[in-house]
Order: C-alpha cells, then sequence, then structure tokens
C-alpha cells in the first residue's frame, strides 16, 4: 500500500516538475488574448474627430442584458458632435449587467461601437461600473494604442 | 337584399353594403392589403398605389383602396402576380426615400418599414443620387418635415382639409416635384395639427417635441384619458423607463375621439416631466417653506384644519379623478368637520348649483359625443367648442360638412364654428336668460320681443331648422347656466326647449358642456357645497368663490388640492390677496404653483400619468386612467394622502386599492351603480342611460 | 417726418396695387372657380404673382392662402419670381434636344450674362426660360423671343435676333 502511495506521488511530483506552467504572474505579466476577444467597449471617432455615433439606440434594443442607456439630441450649429443630424448625448454601458456577447457591435449601423481586449475592468464601488459616453469614449486626437486596447500589439 | 353585394376574395365569398371599398371587404376576410395614403377616416384618393390587386374583368390591376365592390365581383389579393406588384411598389417608392431609419423617429414603428420588411425587394436596382431637400424644416413651433423622407401619400394634407378643415397645409408643385409647404410666412397652426404626425406613414412629420426623445421599442405604452378637456380623449402615455413621459397619442374609440387628439392634449407632456416637480412635503417654518417628512406636514396641516373646525373649507378640482374627489369631500366632511366643499372657485350666481344638480340627478343632460352626428339639428349654446371641446369641434365639423347636417350656434363672439352655422346667433353677453327664452318661445310657438341683440327672423330661422328636425342635440356650456345672469333661467329655457321639441316628436338629447376633465365626476361624488355624492342635499356649505371672498373672516383654513387660484385669468389679484389672509393653507400639487408660494403646507402629490382611477367626461362616461411612470420622488397620490391625513387623525379610511374607493362611490351614488374596473373596460363606460 | 412720408407713399403705392387686383377680382365676381382666370390676369399685370398678393387673393376669394399657393405652384405658367421685360422661350423638347438647342441655351446664357442657377438679368430686362416642348418641332431647334417662335435657329440666329430686340428697346428708350 505505501509503494502505490509513492507511486502516485511519483505523478504528481513528475507533473510538478516537468509540465509547462498555466499560471502567470498577473499584473505583472499580461496574458496574451485572442485577436477577437470580446472586453470592454469602444466609441470610435471619424477621422476629423466627430463621433461615430449616432445615438439611434439600436444597441441598446440589440443588448439582451438591457445595459445600454442612450438619450438622443440633435447636432446643432456650434454643437456639432457627429455627423447628421442626430447625436447620443447620454451613452451609459453597465459593465456590470454586460455580458460581453457583442451584440451591440453587430447593430452598429455607423460601427461606432466595438469591443476590444480590455479587460481590466474590475471597480471597488458598483457605480464606477456604470461607464459613461466620456469613459467610452476615443480620446481626441491623439488616441494611446492602449485606449484602442490593442494590448496584443 | 339590394344594398348588399356579394364577392370573392381570394376564393372566400363575402357579403358587404353596396359601395364598400375593396381593401375594407378583405379587412374584414382578415386579408391584408399593404397601405399608405389609404386610412378609414378619409376619404380615398390612391395616390400611393401600394394597395393594388387584381379584379377579375379589368385588364390592368386596380387600387382596392378606391374601388368599390359590385355584385359577382373577383378579387385575388394573395398571388405571386399581385406580391409582385407590391414588391414593384415598394422599390417604385424607396427610390427616393433615404435609408436613415436609425436617425428617424419613425424607425421602428413605421408603416413603410414594416411593409418593405413584409413585402418589399430585398434591394433597389436605383443607382442614380436620390432627392434632396432642406431638412428638417419647421412647419411650425410643433411640427416638422422632413421632404426627403415624404412618399406624397397626402395624409397629413387631406387631414386638414377634410377632417380639421383648416387647410394650413397644401401639396406644392406637380409630379415629380411634389411637396409638402406651408404659404410663406403663415406657420401651420391648426389645432389638430398634432394628428398629421401619427397620419404620417412614414417619417417625414415629425414632433419636436418628441423628435430624437425614445426609438419605438425603448417605450411603455399605458393606457390613459386626456386631463385637458372635458371630452376625455383616449390617450396612450409613452414613457421612457417608467421614468417620464415622452410622447401622447390618440387612442381609437369611435364613441369619444376617434382616431384624432387636438395639439393642447396631445403636446401636454411637460408639467409631468417638470424638472421642478415637488418632490419632498414642505412646512412654513419661521417664514419660510421648508422641506419636511410626511408625517410632520400632515400633522402641522390636521392641526390648523381641525382649529377652524367648520370655519375650515376644501376646494377640489375637476381634473382630479373620481376617486380623489369623492375621499376629498369625505375627509372634509366627516374629518374636519366642515361643509364648504366645492371642485372650483368659479363664481356662480345664486341657486344655479342647485337648478344643475336637480337637472343632472334627473338625467336631463342625455346626451351622446356619438350622437352627435346622427342628429339632423345642432344646437349648440354659449361655448366656443373649438377652443373649449376641441374634438367636439371635430365631431360638429363631420355632421356639418360630411354628412350635411344643420348646426345653430349661440354665441356671443364670431367664434371658428360661426361659419359652419345656419344660422349663428349673436347674442349679447351677459343676456345669456334673455336669448334662451327668446328661442325657446320661438320653438314653442308664443309670442316674444327681441331683446338679447339676435334678430327676430335668425331666431325664426333657428327654430325652424330645430323644428323641422328628427333627432336635435343641444349641447349648452355650463358656464351659461352657472355663471351668466339669471342662469337658472336658461335650463328652464333649455327644458322648454326640450318639451316643446319631444311635444312635436323631434327626439332631443341634450348634452352638458364641462370644462375639466372630471367635472362631471366631481360633481357626481359630491364635492359640492350642499350635496352629498349622488347629489342628496345636505346642510349648506360656502362655495369655492365664497370661501375665498371670506377668507381671514368666515374661512380660516382651506385646503386646495390640484387648483391654482392665484393664477386665475381675472381674479389673481383678489384671490392672492384672500390666500394670504388665512392661518392655514394646506395646497396639494405636484409643482410649487402661485397658489402654493402663500401655502403654510405643500403636500407633493402626482399628476395624472402616475394615478390610477377614474374621470368622468362631459358626456358623462367614465373612464379609467392607468399610472405610467414611477412617482417622483416622495410624491403621493391624492388619495394616498387623504388617507394617510385621515389615519393621522383617527379616521377610519380603510382602502388598500383604488378600486375600492371607486365601489364605495359607485354603492353611494345611483348613477355609477354597478361601475367597477372591469365593467369600465378599456373604452369607458356611458353613464348617462343608467338609472 | 421723411420717414412718416415714406411710409405714408408706400402706403399709398401699396392700397394702389391692390385696387388693381380688387379690380381683376371683381370683374370676375369673387367666384372661387376664377382663381386660375384671376392669377393669369394678376400675372400679366405684375409679370409674376407676389406673395402679399396671393394672400390678399385668398382673402377676396375666402381661400385659405394655402391652397392658392398650391395652384400657383402647380402650373408651370405661374412664377413666385419676378421676371424680365422679355422672356426668351427655349424649346427643350425631343426634337429641339437632338437638333442640338443646347448650344442655344449657352450661347442666350452667355448673351444676357446670366449665371449658374440665374434665370433673369439683373436689369430685370432678360428672363431665359427652357420650356417643354411648344409644338413646332418642324421647326427645331425653336425658340420663342417675346411670343414670337423663331424657328430653326443657331447660335448666329439668335444672338441676332436678341440684337434686334436690344436695338429696338433702346430706339424706344430715344
Amino acid at each position: 500500500m505505501i509503494g502505490e502511495l509513492i507511486k502516485g506521488l511519483g505523478v504528481t511530483i513528475k507533473h510538478a516538475l516537468t509540465s509547462k506552467r498555466v499560471t502567470i504572474e498577473y499584473p505583472e505579466q499580461k496574458r496574451t488574448l485572442g485577436p477577437r476577444a470580446r472586453w470592454r467597449h469602444v466609441l470610435l471617432r471619424h477621422e476629423d474627430g466627430l463621433e461615430r455615433c449616432i445615438g439611434c439606440s439600436l444597441c441598446a434594443g440589440a443588448c439582451p442584458a438591457r445595459c445600454i442607456l442612450v438619450e438622443a439630441a440633435e447636432n446643432r450649429e456650434g454643437a456639432r458632435y457627429s455627423p447628421g443630424e442626430r447625436y447620443a448625448k447620454v451613452y451609459e454601458i453597465n459593465m456590470l449587467r454586460c455580458i460581453f456577447c457583442g451584440y451591440c457591435q453587430d447593430a452598429c449601423p455607423v460601427e461606432a461601437i466595438i469591443l476590444r481586449p480590455i479587460y481590466e475592468i474590475s471597480e471597488y464601488t458598483r457605480d464606477a461600473e456604470i461607464y459613461t459616453k466620456d469613459m467610452l469614449l476615443m480620446p481626441y486626437p491623439n488616441p494611446q494604442t492602449e485606449d484602442l486596447g490593442n494590448t496584443n500589439a | 337584399m339590394p344594398d348588399e353585394v356579394t364577392l370573392t376574395i381570394d376564393g372566400k365569398q363575402i357579403t358587404v353594403p353596396k359601395g364598400t371599398l375593396v381593401i375594407e371587404a378583405a379587412k374584414k376576410l382578415g386579408i391584408d392589403i399593404p397601405v399608405f395614403c389609404y386610412h378609414t377616416k378619409l376619404e380615398p384618393v390612391g395616390a400611393c398605389r401600394q394597395c393594388l390587386v387584381k379584379i377579375e374583368g379589368f385588364p390592368k390591376p386596380q387600387v382596392s383602396c378606391s374601388t368599390q365592390v359590385a355584385e359577382g365581383m373577383v378579387v385575388h389579393v394573395n398571388t405571386p402576380e399581385v406580391k409582385q406588384m407590391w414588391e414593384s411598389m415598394l422599390e417604385f417608392l424607396l427610390i427616393n426615400h433615404p435609408l436613415d431609419c436609425p436617425v428617424c423617429d419613425r424607425g421602428g414603428e413605421c408603416p413603410l418599414q414594416d411593409n418593405t420588411f413584409k413585402y418589399g425587394p430585398p434591394d433597389s436596382r436605383f443607382e442614380h443620387e436620390k432627392r434632396h431637400f432642406e431638412k428638417p424644416v419647421p412647419l411650425s413651433s410643433l411640427v416638422l418635415l422632413d421632404r426627403e423622407r415624404c412618399i406624397l401619400c397626402f395624409r397629413c394634407v387631406r387631414f386638414q382639409r377634410e377632417i380639421a378643415d383648416q387647410p394650413d397645409i397644401y401639396v406644392a408643385n406637380r409630379g415629380y416635384g411634389d411637396y409638402i409647404d406651408i404659404f410663406p410666412g403663415k406657420p401651420f397652426e391648426s389645432n389638430f395639427s398634432g394628428n398629421t404626425i401619427e397620419l404620417c406613414p412614414v417619417g417625414a412629420l415629425l414632433s419636436s417635441l418628441f423628435r430624437f426623445r425614445a426609438r419605438p421599442w425603448e417605450i411603455t405604452k399605458t393606457e390613459s384619458i386626456c386631463p385637458n378637456c372635458g371630452v376625455g380623449c383616449n390617450i396612450t402615455i409613452d414613457d421612457r423607463r417608467r421614468r417620464y413621459v415622452v410622447r401622447f397619442l390618440a387612442r381609437i374609440n369611435d364613441e369619444v375621439n376617434e382616431h384624432w387628439l387636438c395639439d393642447r392634449g396631445r403636446f401636454n407632456s411637460h408639467t409631468i416631466n417638470d424638472p421642478d416637480r415637488l418632490v419632498k412635503p414642505l412646512v412654513r417654518k419661521n417664514g419660510e417653506l421648508q422641506e419636511a417628512t410626511w408625517e410632520e406636514a400632515l400633522t402641522v396641516a390636521l392641526e390648523g384644519m381641525r382649529a377652524a373646525g367648520s370655519h375650515a373649507g376644501g376646494i377640489g378640482s375637476p381634473a382630479r379623478t373620481n376617486e380623489a374627489n369623492y375621499l376629498f369631500q369625505k375627509f372634509m366632511r366627516q374629518v374636519i368637520g366642515t361643509n364648504n366643499v366645492d371642485y372650483t372657485f368659479e363664481k356662480r350666481t345664486d341657486g344655479s348649483t342647485g337648478a344643475l344638480a336637480s337637472a343632472i340627478a334627473s338625467v336631463f343632460f342625455n346626451g351622446r359625443i356619438s350622437d352627435i352626428a346622427e342628429s339632423d339639428a345642432i344646437l349648440c349654446l354659449g361655448s366656443d367648442i373649438s377652443y373649449d371641446l376641441p374634438l367636439l369641434d371635430l365631431w360638429i365639423k363631420k355632421a356639418v360638412r360630411k354628412l350635411g347636417k344643420n348646426l345653430v350656434f349661440a354665441y356671443p363672439l364670431k367664434a371658428e364654428l360661426a361659419k359652419y352655422a345656419r344660422p349663428f346667433l349673436s347674442y349679447h353677453y351677459g343676456q345669456e336668460a334673455e336669448f334662451t327664452r327668446e328661442l325657446a318661445s320661438a320653438v314653442s310657438g308664443t309670442s316674444w320681443q327681441p331683446l338679447a341683440g339676435v334678430r327676430m327672423e335668425d331666431i325664426d330661422l333657428a327654430s325652424e331648422v330645430l323644428k323641422s328636425a328628427n333627432y336635435v342635440t343641444v349641447m349648452v356650456a355650463k358656464s351659461m347656466i352657472e355663471s351668466a345672469e339669471n342662469g337658472r333661467d336658461v335650463l328652464k329655457s333649455l327644458q322648454w326647449i326640450a318639451d316643446s321639441l319631444k311635444s312635436r316628436n323631434v327626439r332631443v338629447q341634450v348634452m352638458l358642456l364641462v370644462q375639466g376633465a372630471n367635472t362631471f365626476g366631481a360633481m357626481d361624488v359630491g364635492l359640492l357645497p350642499g350635496y352629498l355624492p349622488g347629489y342628496k342635499p345636505a346642510d349648506k356649505g360656502l362655495t369655492g368663490w365664497e370661501m375665498l371672498e371670506k377668507a381671514g373672516s368666515d374661512i380660516s383654513a382651506l385646503w386646495i388640492m390640484g387648483q391654482n387660484p392665484a393664477r386665475d385669468l381675472f381674479h389673481t389679484e383678489a384671490f392672492t390677496a384672500a390666500l394670504q389672509k388665512l392661518d392655514m393653507l394646506v395646497v396639494q400639487d405636484h409643482i410649487l404653483t402661485e397658489t402654493a408660494r402663500y401655502a403654510h403646507v405643500v403636500l407633493p402629490s402626482s399628476t395624472f400619468a402616475e394615478t390610477e382611477g377614474t374621470f368622468t367626461n362631459t358626456e358623462r362616461r367614465i373612464q379609467r386612467i392607468n399610472p405610467a411612470i414611477r412617482r417622483v420622488g416622495n410624491s403621493k397620490a391624492d388619495t394616498d394622502i387623504i388617507i394617510e391625513a385621515a389615519s393621522l387623525a383617527g379616521a377610519d379610511f380603510n382602502y388598500s386599492k383604488v378600486e375600492e374607493i371607486l365601489t364605495e362611490i359607485s354603492n353611494t351614488v345611483p348613477q355609477y351603480q354597478g361601475v367597477t374596473f372591469d365593467a369600465i373596460g378599456p373604452f369607458g363606460r356611458y353613464l348617462g342611460d343608467l338609472k | 417726418m421723411a420717414q412718416a412720408t415714406a411710409a405714408s407713399e408706400k402706403e399709398s403705392r401699396a392700397s394702389r396695387r391692390f385696387e388693381k387686383i380688387q379690380a381683376i377680382v371683381e370683374q370676375y365676381g369673387a367666384a372661387e372657380s376664377a382663381l386660375i382666370p384671376i392669377l393669369q390676369k394678376v400675372q400679366e399685370e405684375y409679370r409674376y404673382l407676389p406673395e402679399e398678393i396671393l394672400t390678399f387673393v385668398a382673402t377676396a376669394l375666402n381661400l385659405p392662402p394655402a391652397t392658392v399657393y398650391g395652384v400657383a405652384t402647380f402650373y408651370a405658367q405661374f412664377s413666385l419670381e419676378p421676371k424680365g421685360k422679355y422672356i426668351v422661350r427655349v424649346c427643350d423638347g425631343t426634337a429641339c434636344h437632338v437638333r442640338k438647342n443646347q448650344t442655344l441655351i449657352s450661347t442666350v446664357k452667355e448673351w444676357l450674362g446670366l449665371k449658374e442657377g440665374q434665370s433673369t438679368t439683373e436689369d430685370m430686362r432678360y428672363t431665359l426660360e427652357i420650356v417643354s416642348c411648344i409644338g413646332a418641332c418642324a421647326l427645331a431647334p425653336a425658340v420663342v423671343i417675346n411670343g414670337k417662335v423663331h424657328g430653326q435657329m443657331t447660335p448666329e440666329k439668335v444672338t441676332k435676333a436678341l440684337e434686334e430686340l436690344e436695338a429696338a428697346e433702346k430706339a424706344e428708350d430715344k
């Protein structure tokens, strides 16, 4: 019986010493994600800096978790946010509810919202998980690569 | 039968009255035909050509919306050929229609979108640039026009021409260059302009208040009743997230408002969404209104009111529910111990309230709105209907213009309806009693002298019109009976007119025109000085006007629910002075009104959009309102406020549901017997013929 | 003072203006059915239909102004823009189009000095209209100058016709 115990332990030790490690030293070391990993949302801009989002709420309509809130308004003389008549005055995503299915990205008629591989989205409070438009919108000018979530690049 | 026609549609036989349109016959069989320009309430034009069907014997496809049925007609709808035609028509309509559905308010509830989805082509073969216009063009401060989206069905123009008879919009140019326009510098200011937005089968006509506020799939719909006038139009309250109201739409009720709403009702969501809504009770401390808890506010209010005892008074509101008004009068009478209750602070002449009450109790007012169009002659007395009760104006226009009925219109000023009248009787303001007596004398054949400024031949003509009819609708403004000098005589003359006509075998229905959404209900549930629910006589009390007049002397405390006397059109100064003389003024309202600024206690209440209950309209139809949005802050429904106040005072007001209050009303008020929420149903219940 | 006179002068001019319209309306007995002939007469008088006169006609005939405007925009013969004294109509029917009326159009435009999108000269003397078939296909390409049809036109001939018109006008001025 003791022999069998030693045999079993042997298998364990063998694996511990020879097989490849699956854990990594996060946060010093970061995991490489697949190229189409879906995490945090980013609202994109046109090249001239205008927001792509037109506030049509189709993302909110497609969202199975009902985590997106869009309130639209009209672009006016001197306050133009997007091309065309309509823009999103309020754009909020409740990250606690989001299931990262990417339907919003699918539904968007102007390719304004994309899910990027930015997975560090933990917060200490629930309120902080409501991402507002300022947080989601790509900065302009000089977007950092990180803002676009190109962590693999 | 000679007046009926049998035809076959898709192999199914149907018998319909002669003159029926093919599309209506198909609808009866449950066969769907896509349409854009056709609308049941408008004359057919066949402008959009979408409803093409194949009729045997015709070499070419026919528009089903303007082809009448014929004996033995054979119609094919569900055939590949017809489907192909529909597809082609949709492709054709979409040539110039921009595909900006994501930013269009109609996207999601758009007939063009729906029909394209159902019958349309998958793709367009049109490669050229679409037609462009400047957009959106404001036609008025409320209606915007996007000409690129317009498919030229002319529903809006036809509505304004046929139904509203205010053709402020028209089709400019012709053919390919057609577009909808207004006369330069003359905005689209019809009372009914909002209906064109609802009629528009695409997103061409837009409401400036609703534009970009919500997408259809984010909207929750609640059936309710418009609280703005006595007609009680059926509406749908559209809200977002149960938090704010985005728009009101008309709900079809063929006995009240058909498909329409007036602009005053339709565009009136701003008070509900007011950012300055009261969210907490306020109590005056050291001369300032300060936030307080409900218990504190109600305790202060009760103390003040009970200290005044029989010198206290309560004014309810014709815009609050039956339930709230019923509890309010019960609370005032039983808990506070005063007989001074009223629903209005209008000045009324002596004895008129009593005369009106007994006339109502004896069911003298038995008129029905839907019978306006049935009667041969309409006698309208003392009300500028187009302004006071706009939807009745549409009923009258329909009766006169479409059905060729006669209107006798009596009003001191040349109001809009005067041009449809035959004759228009412009009596002198203040001589209502003399005028009605003259008319009654003429109708009954008694001799009389013209005193009220109306020519003798006009009155004779009016009486001839009334006498030669088979069915007469008499509409009389409540103000003509209650506010006019010798208003009681007006009522007597009316009864005389009705009796004389009935003795000539003329059928007569009389309608009392009230301005508040629930004026009739407030009177019915006993919010009247001297009358208990159901018009049972009680000890005399002061009217609202007298309470304000005697403020500081006979009246030391006042509880005002949902009214704002400090912003009265004519008596602001007198009322403001009166309010300041009170030892205790309790105001129950949803915003800090001018009156509330003088209050000692302000109780935040709900608007109609947050309330459950019933309204009784001008034809005495009881209709339900339902809560659409959540209560704002700590505000409470009127009924809950009164129940809470009563229980603080130790009274036994045990109601766990609003319906229990209605049950109590139906047990007390004879006309409301058997009325429950279920019995009322979605379209209301007419109470006039119940004994 | 000067302002007051200017205002009263303007007013009297306006009332004089409406007097003429009133006469036209009365001529037709202010009948609703006479709207088109009335508008035709008004156009003869002013060479176009001014807005305030449309309002006046609408009020006189007891019609909504929008209806009158609808009729006025429906027919191509009515113009809501002021027109020149002389009207040059170049036919753009199929036959004329095939026979190169485009060169005629550009010649007239050049001769009149019209910019893109402009149809009336700044001195309000000439208006160029490009019209659908005038029914003179046998004479294609055709140009109508002041109601007179000129057939088988060439750029040279149209220039000549315009120059003749100009010369006649100058003679008249003297």
